[in-house]
Order: C-alpha cells, then sequence, then structure tokens
C-alpha cells in the first residue's frame, strides 16, 4: 500500500513540473516610461507561471531584472512550454508607485524575442483629505466624491492582457462616483489613488445626507503633485 | 535499453579477448602492429574550455570519462567509435537563463592513424563527428536537453605494457556546434563550445 501511495505521489509531483522546451533560450526587453516619456528606473520586472497545485496554485518565479537608468529591462530565461506567463511590473517607491501584471499564453511557437518596445507607465498619484473639526461639537460628515481611478498601463501591448494593476482596486481608468459618511467620533479621512493632471470633485454637508442638506459645499482639488493633502475644517 | 545491450557487447568481447589471450600466448610486438582486431578503451579526462562562447564563460568543466571501441582495419588503420560523459556545473547561471548543472553525454565515429614508435609506443591520430547531448537541470521545472553536432581531432600516445593491454595519453580539441534557438543578441554565446579533453586511460585489445 505504501509503495502505491510513494508512486501515486511521485507521478502527482512528475505532474506539476514544468515543462521546459529544449533547445531554447528566451529573451524578454523593454523599456518603462512614465506618462510623460521619462524613464523609469529601479523597476522589478518579474516572469513567471503559475504552477498548479493540490489546493491552490503556486506563483514560480522564472526570471526577473530590475530597470537600469534608462528604464531598460532585458533578461534571458528559459521558455516553458505551452505555458500561461504573468509579467510583473512594479516600483513601490515614494516617486513612482505602481504595479501591474500582464498575461498571455506562451505557445511554443512564440518567441523566442519577446520585445515589448516601449511599455508607457502612469505613475499613480496620491490624495487624501482630512475633515477636521473645529466647531466643538460632533456630527456625523456625509460627502460625495468623483475621481479618475488608477490604472497604471498607458500602452496597449499586442498579444499581452493586463489582468488587473495588482494591489490596485480597478480594472481601467474611468471616473468613480463615491458617496459616504463619516460616524461621530471617528477618524474622518477620505484617501485614494488617482492620476496626474486630473480633478476630484468633492461635495459634503454636515449633519445631514446630501440629498436632504441644502448646506452642501463643493471643492474642486487639482492633482498635481506625487501626494496631495488637504485638510477640510468644519 | 540501447545502454544494456552496449554493457553486454562490450563485456562478451572482453571475455572473449581474455580466452584468446589464454589459447594464444602471443609476444607484444605481433599482438600490436597485428590489425583484424578491436581496441577497447576507456579513460577520465579534464576538460578545458577555449574561446568566449557560454561553456568557457559560465561553467566550470569537471572530471569526465569516456569509453571507446576501436576496430584495426589495416596495420595503420582504425575505425571506432566513442561515448563520453562530462558534468559541467554553472557559475554563471543567470547567463545560462537559470541552468544550474549540464551533463554532456556524447556518442561519435571516427577514423585514425595508428603510427608505431616502437614495439611499445604508438600514436594514434583520429578525427570524429558525433551528436552531444546537454542534458539541463535548471532552477524550475523538469531537465530539458540542447543538442549539439560536434567535430573533433585526437592524437592520442600510448604505451604497450603487456600482450593486450596499453595505456594513453591524449589531449582532443573538440568544437560543438549548438542547436540552441535564441535571439540574435545571444547567438554568438550560445552557437558554439571548444574544448580540450586531457584524457589518461587504458586499452585492452584482442
Amino acid at each position: 500500500m505504501k509503495k502505491y501511495l510513494f508512486l501515486l505521489l511521485n507521478l502527482i509531483s512528475l505532474s506539476c513540473e514544468v515543462e521546459i522546451m529544449d533547445n531554447r533560450r528566451a529573451q524578454f526587453k523593454g523599456e518603462l516610461v512614465d506618462e510623460n516619456n521619462i524613464a523609469l528606473s529601479d523597476a522589478k520586472v518579474n516572469l513567471g507561471i503559475e504552477i498548479p497545485g493540490f489546493k491552490t496554485s503556486n506563483f514560480q518565479t522564472i526570471a526577473e531584472d530590475i530597470t537600469n537608468g534608462q528604464g531598460q529591462f532585458d533578461f534571458l530565461t528559459l521558455q516553458p512550454e505551452n505555458k500561461v506567463m504573468y509579467l510583473r511590473i512594479s516600483n513601490i517607491s515614494e516617486e513612482s508607485n505602481f504595479s501591474l501584471e500582464l498575461v498571455q499564453t506562451i505557445l511554443n511557437n512564440a518567441g523566442p524575442l519577446f520585445d515589448f518596445g516601449e511599455i508607457q507607465i502612469r505613475t499613480p498619484r496620491r490624495f487624501s483629505v482630512n475633515f477636521q473639526n473645529t466647531s466643538g461639537s460632533e456630527e456625523q460628515v456625509f460627502f460625495e466624491y468623483t475621481y479618475v481611478t488608477f490604472t497604471p498601463l498607458v500602452s496597449d501591448l499586442p498579444g499581452w492582457r493586463t489582468v488587473r494593476g495588482y494591489n490596485m482596486e480597478y480594472e481601467e481608468s474611468e471616473e468613480q462616483t463615491w458617496l459616504g459618511s463619516f460616524g461621530e467620533n471617528t477618524e474622518k479621512v477620505i484617501s485614494l489613488t488617482t492620476l496626474l493632471n486630473t480633478e476630484i470633485k468633492l461635495r459634503y454637508s454636515i449633519g445631514e445626507p446630501l440629498h436632504l442638506s441644502d448646506n452642501i459645499q463643493e471643492i474642486n482639488f487639482v492633482i498635481d503633485q506625487t501626494m496631495n493633502e488637504y485638510v477640510v475644517e468644519y | 535499453m540501447w545502454l544494456n545491450i552496449k554493457l553486454i557487447l562490450l563485456f562478451s568481447l572482453l571475455g572473449f579477448s581474455r580466452l584468446s589471450a589464454q589459447e594464444k600466448p602471443d609476444s607484444i610486438s605481433t599482438k600490436t602492429e597485428k590489425y583484424n582486431r578491436f581496441l577497447v578503451y576507456a579513460g577520465v579526462n579534464r576538460n578545458f574550455s577555449t574561446g568566449d562562447g557560454f561553456i568557457s564563460d559560465a561553467y566550470d568543466l569537471s572530471f569526465g570519462g569516456e569509453l571507446g571501441l576501436d576496430f584495426m582495419i589495416t596495420k595503420n588503420l582504425l575505425i571506432g567509435f566513442q561515448f563520453d560523459l562530462l558534468k559541467a556545473t554553472a557559475t554563471k547561471p543567470e547567463d545560462l537563463a537559470g541552468v544550474q548543472e549540464t551533463k554532456i553525454i556524447s556518442s561519435s565515429l571516427h577514423l585514425g592513424y595508428k603510427y608505431y614508435f616502437s614495439n611499445l609506443l604508438f600514436l594514434n591520430l583520429t578525427g570524429g563527428f558525433g551528436h552531444a547531448r546537454y542534458s539541463n537541470k535548471a532552477s524550475f521545472g523538469r531537465k530539458f536537453h540542447d543538442d549539439a553536432f560536434f567535430l573533433y581531432a585526437k592524437p592520442k600516445l600510448g604505451y604497450t605494457f603487456d600482450e593486450n593491454w596499453s595505456f594513453y595519453l591524449a589531449a582532443a580539441i573538440r568544437n560543438d556546434k549548438l542547436r540552441i534557438e535564441t535571439t540574435p543578441d545571444f547567438e554568438d554565446y550560445f552557437d558554439n563550445s571548444t574544448r580540450i579533453p586531457i584524457s589518461l586511460g587504458i586499452q585492452l585489445g584482442f
């Protein structure tokens, strides 16, 4: 019985292993720039595949690189046979914070050169508005804001599909409107990620919902810096 | 399966040779210069790579082994085949796309000329061609391989110390033409490799 179990486990582990193409070395290269065509250096470019397991799948990195001063990445890799490949690009820093994931099923007749050319990436801008009570009596804050959601990729990469900006909330850049309220005695901060040169429209009222209030305040914020922090006193 | 058949044949030939030796004790001189006979040899080799290709740049070549069989067509001409095994450890896996270890298994055919300095000392000059399989182990996935066609030239200096036994020292030069499909940026790097195996071994005639 143990023998069969051992054999079965071996077979399963073998079936989970990735087949690599014989006589093949693939090259992945490209250049990252921001929306102003400025090179994005020190960004991490990671190529991986998903390996199915018993219950969950594992992400296996097969090659990675860091973009140089010109924003270029260039690496050599083995080519898995007919596999779904994920190209993850990220740069988590104060200056440019983005992450995106591209996916494509790479068939054996594709490659060995995968040249992405210029990949234009939007670097996000952070926005926050802090409602500070100066009246002394605690009241609810009702608000509505409209902003352009963040998506990292600008360029259209033929054959590659953007899965998501991973760890990001939205898949596409589009205008979103959010309605909400803050209770009494809570921290009242709106934080979001948006794009450079866009506007955030904020409407709020104190004590009453917007549709009932006849005292609605409106503010337009222009996003022009990496961090856009504002304080609204009421 | 093929390996088993080849081993059985080899041991059969060795056995036959021992029987022949017992039946017909002969002088060293007549034995060494005799033709229509087989010579089986085995040796170890140390490999040195040359050039700027991937083998010399990113591998540490360890000791290898060789096993061959020659047939003396005439007193001076021989034909034969040889198997080689060499294990190479990657010193720069990042330059090899993640390959960590490679076993190079080669099989080849050769033609040679045997020159006798004396009854005991001889020189074989052989040239041959063959197929090599580079069996690679990478940081992920199953083993995979690369194929190569190779040419080589091998002078072999031998000394006969018994009716049938000799030992030899050989230095070959071998060029492997790889079949690796890659981009123009890396074609030159993976295109071919040249190495010099220095071998020491023994040879048995029967």
